[in-house]
């Protein structure tokens, strides 16, 4: 009997292990995480091997050492970069308003359609007022949660991709020559998202034309705040076919740094955040293991784990803040850190030129492992990044809107083909600043909500 | 029957794979001998399956898969199920060929750690956001590399100490 019931036990766990690999589920992979803490004692005592390899970390601390004054400079001039790229640049814009400088943090789980942010002054900051980057008009703060104690707050963002988001629009000369007015929010069609949809136009026959914020009742929320800022182009493919509305910004993957704008009564304007410096955003933890057991992975282990305040999705990066991987699964007492070239591993970047100091986001680009000293990034952009087709080497860094992820992050250099069309796809080539392996200790991004209240 | 494995037997059978998991880790660097890496757990386990009674090796097949998911991101529960099947096909073997020999272990080695390699691309792309990518090529390397060590690497984990009591055991 007792042999019977074991046959069973085995049976049962059999099919509960083949269950949750077909229809994997967090909460039955963080329970067999915890179930396995006790399996960390197992690394621990493969420790001397890693012996092996201290010639190698060392050698590797050295050169980031050596380099850690030019990454600090690289990473600030493209802090100031994106400053000045969410800020407007056309001065009616300008005229008669305050920018309070928000960090993208991720999407809302029930609404993708809503961006959370951190700001770290809010003052001034209320709900309803507008959201730019750039000239680019984006939403409406939805909700402002103050940290207790401190000038900071988390926002919630509506954006215009919002189903039911409509903001006011006009266009300068219509058809007739007269402006034409009309109403602009939500996606243009569930299978072309990149596009948003037009209501109403007062001019029935308008087929192209620059869209900018316009409120014709003057007490709407933002409507003043928001007036001017661009929406994009119009187009419209036919006569029989509706209106659509090509905006100039990745409203799923391009945002990293936003503004509030406020009246210039709210203070004075705050610089951007600067999560490198943020000592109290860094974990500190050193690797457990030397690589993946599986050849067709690329990860490691952490000491560290849930305990330590390590999230799921968090970046890892060496030091001068070199992206070397992001944190997977999470246990109490330790996590697992995929790496660049782990098939799969997916994150938001952004690209800065050799001949133009604009930062240009990327979006989302996806791991297929590598190819000698390369990295392997399936890339399609939902942007454009310039009209004509040509390539041009680029710095690659890290965008924030992950969980656990923040803006500026050092990746590695490409070669990146910027005219490729909306919707297509190319396999980047990125070689790493650093080699992910080996490097130790490794700073895991806890955050701005580290410490929070919230 | 024989008596019962000791307990410090099985541990040092842990303690060993544990190791032979953590060289695994080391090699399957690309800078190494990456897809060309053996994979231990499936040595170890038809090393045992030769000489252990059905019940025990799933035991040790549970064990291992445990052991190896502190090495590898690699999803656990598909581990388990890779491996437990691999015990339980090999015990389903015995009856057809006598699975302790060393030709038979080397091609056991080779088919299941191929099947293990497939499965555990499968689950990645599952759970881990990569597409399910066929790279025989690389399923193959590993599988030659496992049958290879199994060949040689069998004889010589019979030797190796405390796990003497393990390898005196024939299942009934």
């Amino acid at each position: 009997m007792a042999v019977l019931d074991r046959r069973y036990l085995g049976l049962g766990l059999w099919v509960g292990a083949v269950a949750f690999t077909l229809w994997p589920t967090r909460l039955a992979d963080e329970l067999a995480l915890t179930a396995a803490t006790p399996l960390r004692i197992a690394a621990e005592v493969t420790y001397p091997l890693r012996i092996a390899l201290r010639a190698e970390v060392v050698a590797r601390a050295d050169s980031l050492e050596a380099r850690q004054r030019a990454d600090a400079d690289e990473q600030q001039a493209l802090r100031q970069a994106l400053d000045r790229a969410a800020r407007p640049t056309e001065q009616a814009l300008l005229a008669n308003r305050r920018f309070v400088f928000a960090e993208v943090e991720g999407r809302s789980a029930e609404d993708p359609d809503r961006l959370r942010a951190w700001l770290p002054s809010a003052l001034g900051v209320l709900e309803g007022q507008p959201v730019i980057a750039g000239d680019a008009y984006v939403g409406r703060v939805a909700t402002v949660v103050p940290r207790a104690g401190t000038d900071e707050a988390w926002i919630d963002v509506e954006l215009v991709t919002s189903r039911d988001f409509q903001v006011g629009a006009r266009i300068e000369e219509g058809p007739a020559g007269a402006p034409v007015f009309m109403t602009v929010g939500g996606v243009h069609a569930e299978e072309d998202a990149t596009k948003l949809a037009v209501h109403n136009p007062s001019d029935r026959d308008l087929t192209r034309g620059l869209a900018r914020v316009f409120e014709l009742v003057r007490d709407a929320d933002d409507g003043e705040l928001a007036r001017g800022f661009r929406l994009g182009q119009v187009e419209r493919a036919g006569q029989s076919s509706e209106w659509s509305l090509r905006p100039e910004v990745d409203y799923l993957h391009g945002l990293f740094q936003v503004m509030v704008v406020t009246s210039l009564a709210g203070g004075d304007e705050i610089g951007p955040y600067d999560p490198v410096t943020e000592s109290r955003a860094w974990i500190s933890a050193r690797p457990l293991t030397t690589g993946d057991a599986n050849p067709r992975r690329s990860s490691f282990k952490l000491r560290r784990g849930a305990l330590a305040g390590i999230t799921t999705g968090a970046a890892v990066t060496a030091r001068g803040a070199h992206l070397v991987g992001r944190v997977g699964r999470v246990g109490p007492l330790m996590a697992d850190v995929r790496m660049l070239d782990d098939p799969g591993l997916s994150l938001v970047a952004l690209a800065l030129l050799d001949d133009d100091p604009v930062p240009r986001p990327l979006g989302r680009l996806v791991s297929l492992g590598r190819d000698g000293d390369a990295l392997l990034f399936h890339w399609s952009p939902r942007v454009a990044l310039a009209d004509e087709p040509r390539s041009v080497r680029a710095r690659v860094f890290t965008g924030s809107g992950d969980p656990g992820m923040a803006t500026s992050f050092p990746v590695g250099t490409t070669v990146l083909p910027v005219g490729l069309p909306v919707g297509a796809s190319t396999t980047l080539r990125i070689v790493p600043d650093v080699e992910g392996r080996h490097v130790s200790p490794v700073f895991v991004y806890a955050g701005a909500r580290r410490e929070s209240t919230r | 029957m024989s008596r019962r494995v000791p307990f410090l037997t099985w541990l040092l059978f842990y303690v060993w794979y544990a190791w032979g998991a953590a060289l695994q880790s080391f090699l399957a660097d690309p800078s190494r001998l990456g897809a060309w890496t053996p994979e231990v757990g499936v040595v170890l386990l038809v090393a045992v399956e030769g000489v252990l009674p059905r019940r025990e090796a799933t035991g040790a097949a549970i064990g291992i898969a445990l052991l190896r998911t502190a090495f590898s991101a690699d999803p656990p529960f598909a581990v388990v199920a890779g491996l437990l099947t691999i015990a339980w096909s090999l015990a389903g073997l015995r009856s057809l060929l006598i699975v302790d020999r060393a030709l038979a272990r080397t091609a056991l080695a080779f088919f299941a750690s191929f099947g293990f390699a497939i499965w555990l691309a499968f689950a990645h792309a599952r759970t881990g956001g990569a597409t399910f990518d066929l790279a025989l090529g690389s399923f193959l390397s590993t599988a030659v590399a496992t049958a290879l060590a199994t060949l040689v690497g069998v004889p010589l984990a019979r030797r190796l100490p405390g796990l003497t009591p393990l390898w005196q055991r024939r299942y009934a």
